[in-house]
């Protein structure tokens, strides 16, 4: 009987997002674990809603999940530059001036990673670094990816909290076991899960701009000769280096 | 007589139009100024060349605009970084970028295009902007100031 219960227990703790089996198990229970299935159900049920007011009833106080949308910038560039290598370094030192960093650089194609709330000033300096043959920004809104992986983890951990305790009362080696077994792989899972928020994380505090410069050598500069009207010859630059 | 004081008093003020009607941008000083054209030059050497031309054949400025396009693409070999509309001190114009490299160092070149209405011909005004890179966009904002660009 203890063997079932037991086997019971590890069933529902490690069932934390599926909250409509936990109801139908819940009413299977026995009395005597009717209170922990409560807690367990109830603080699921909270989190799964979302609100920063049920949210913390169940885990302690914790800050709300989002109190604004959470987005990704994405800027891709194709800039034709007359002289290539000295607008790919104006590129990368202009990015790591304002707290960005070169993620990769593969011949004339430059990734940067820029904090999301300097993203505009950067995107608004790529017209000086030459000429802008094509242009993309897009901004993908990922609040609702965020909530949900962050409900996530902190179901598995609740699920893991919860094994940890059937494990401190488990006495015979079988349950020892299979909870061990559950244990291990919501750890896992708890763990991927972690990696893919942090990679999220980080897409939306550092923004990724993708410059293609494309390096176009200058024929060279042929005498100011070509033009019918006198005026137009008088201006350019060679007369504003050699005439000025 | 006052025919003539009134017609001396009037070339001076004419004359003196031009000069004053441009400011040295910040940190530029100011090289020369006549009823032709000003120029301002800033400390790393960017300069700023304001002139006035009457040009052999009449020309709208979208006339000017092509040609000009077309020449320094073309037979001088620039290469075009940006053109667009603006105004400059409140009269409709262009404002080309252009880059070039001249005796091996490349240098960015913006030309900003406008007209005067006049009774026999009409003007061309240019002000050009010339700096490498560097010195470009250290002060273009200064000069687009100065030369009340919108």
């Amino acid at each position: 009987m203890r063997t079932i219960r037991f086997g019971f227990l590890l069933a529902l703790a490690t069932v934390p997002a599926c909250g409509s089996a936990v109801m139908k198990h819940e009413a299977m229970a026995p009395a005597s674990e009717a209170g922990v299935l409560a807690d367990f159900h109830a603080g699921d049920v909270a989190r799964r809603a979302g609100s920063p007011a049920q949210r913390g009833g169940a885990d302690g106080g914790d800050a709300p999940v989002a109190d604004v949308r959470k987005r990704v910038y994405v800027g891709e560039f194709t800039v034709l530059a007359a002289q290539r290598d000295t607008a790919i370094a104006r590129f990368m030192t202009e990015a790591e001036r304002v707290g960005g960093y070169v993620e990769s650089r593969t011949d004339g194609v430059v990734v940067v990673r820029v904090p999301a709330e300097r993203f505009q000033a950067i995107v608004a300096m790529v017209p000086a670094l030459g000429r802008v043959l094509s242009e993309s920004v897009r901004t993908q809104d990922v609040t609702s990816e965020w909530i949900d992986l962050d409900v996530r983890i902190r179901n598995a951990e609740v699920a893991r909290e919860r094994l940890l305790a059937l494990l401190e009362r488990a006495t015979e080696m079988k349950d020892i076991l299979a909870i061990e077994e559950q244990l291990r792989r919501v750890t896992t899972e708890i763990e991927q899960m972690k990696g893919q928020f942090k990679a999220l994380e980080a897409q939306i505090a550092y923004s990724r701009i993708t410059i293609d410069f494309q390096g176009q050598a200058p024929p060279p500069v042929r005498r100011a000769t070509g033009s019918r009207f006198e005026w137009v010859n008088a201006i350019g630059i060679e007369p504003a280096l050699r005439r000025f | 007589m006052q025919r003539f004081t009134i017609t001396a008093v009037l070339a001076v003020v004419v004359s003196g139009c031009f000069a004053s009607s441009y400011r040295a941008p910040d940190q530029f000083v100011e090289l020369e100024s006549t009823r032709a054209g000003a120029k301002f030059v800033a400390s790393d050497d960017a300069r700023l060349w304001i002139r006035r031309f009457t040009p052999e054949a009449d020309g709208t400025l979208a006339f000017w605009r092509e040609h000009v396009r077309l020449h320094f693409t073309t037979e001088r070999g620039y290469t075009l970084i940006s053109e667009r509309d603006v105004k400059i001190d409140g009269a409709p114009g262009v404002e080309f970028t252009f880059e070039a490299t001249v005796d091996g160092v490349l240098q960015r070149y913006a030309l900003f295009l406008t007209t005067e209405s006049r009774l026999v011909r009409d003007r061309v005004v240019t002000a050009e902007f010339v700096g490498t890179p560097e010195t470009f966009a250290a002060h273009e904002a200064a000069v687009r100031t100065a030369l009340r660009v919108e």
